[in-house]
């Protein structure tokens, strides 16, 4: 199994889950940034946008550098790597499984023509 | 459930195969559970019990015992229509809560042969799927490829720029 433990992922996905987050973290791939600067594109309240940069800093996302009063954001990506590895341990997951479904058919009922037949398709 | 917008996913990833068995063969091997038993079950475990019953609203358990531990799949299908299609929802305990997560197969019937196609999709769970906005599984699969690459500021950097690229195209 993926070697981690649950809650941090779900912080990282209920962070991931919200379109003004991912767009804060689209901003913040481009570089580190004012608060100000990452609630200006927002309709929303600066309080508002805080909200949104406490869940980020809760799933690690995020870092804040706060000199005097400017609050200067960042984005820590480690925590993606684990969404990230959750997402490709289902694709090695279900390729298994398909591979385990052919198996079982391809044996549960042998055709005798299959053996001369082309070479079955894998991915 | 079916009025989600597709890019209101958190993730999607797809599978295909073409398996050397005509259509009736493989519906039936998705939809019953002595066969379900038989090859979805985790290699090595040490009991199988599959409930099943294919019509909507209906159940997909998997329970097993893994290295002594036991392991879940809960599911619920969704849509069931016969060598056509099947979707249904799926959690295991490594299902982050935050993720509602839903199966679909789609068979194609090729004579002799029939062409899957398996596509897992996670959706913001109920409190937080009221949201939709477009372009995150571009993001999704920005981020995959940054962690193939190694993840840092660096790779999702150059991903992102690409993706501005790509969209501006």
């Amino acid at each position: 199994m993926v070697d981690h433990s649950r809650k941090p992922l779900d912080r990282v996905f209920h962070a991931l889950s919200d379109p003004t987050r991912r767009a804060i973290l689209g901003r913040l791939v481009r570089g580190p940034a004012l608060v100000t600067e990452l609630a200006r594109p927002f309709p929303t309240s600066l309080a508002a946008v805080s909200k949104h940069l406490r869940v980020l800093e809760a799933a690690g996302l995020l870092t804040r550098r706060i000199e005097g009063r400017e609050h200067h954001c960042a984005l820590r990506p480690a925590p993606l790597r684990g969404a990230a590895e959750w997402i490709l341990f289902y694709q090695k997951f279900w390729d298994s499984k398909l591979d385990a479904l052919e198996a079982f058919l391809v044996n549960a009922s042998p055709k005798p023509e299959s053996t001369h037949g082309r070479p079955r398709r894998k991915r | 459930m079916a009025d989600h917008a597709a890019n209101a996913e958190t993730f999607r990833l797809e599978v295909r195969r073409t398996i050397p068995r005509p259509v009736a063969e493989v519906y039936a091997a998705w939809t019953t559970a002595d066969a379900i038993a038989q090859w979805m079950a985790m290699p090595g475990c040490e009991q199988v019990k599959v409930q099943c019953e294919a019509r909507a609203g209906g159940r997909l358990v998997i329970d097993l015992v893994h290295q002594g531990k036991p392991w879940r799949e809960d599911g619920t299908w969704l849509e069931v229509v016969p060598n056509r299609r099947l979707r249904f929802t799926w959690v295991t305990p490594e299902t982050p809560a935050a993720v509602n997560s839903v199966v679909t197969v789609e068979f194609t019937d090729r004579g002799a042969s029939t062409d899957l196609t398996l596509t897992h999709t996670g959706f913001p769970n109920q409190q937080e799927r009221d949201s939709h906005d477009a372009g995150w599984q571009q993001i999704v699969d920005v981020i995959i490829a940054a962690a193939k690459a190694g993840l840092t500021v660096a790779t999702l950097a150059r991903a992102a720029l690409e993706l501005q690229r790509a969209s501006r195209a």
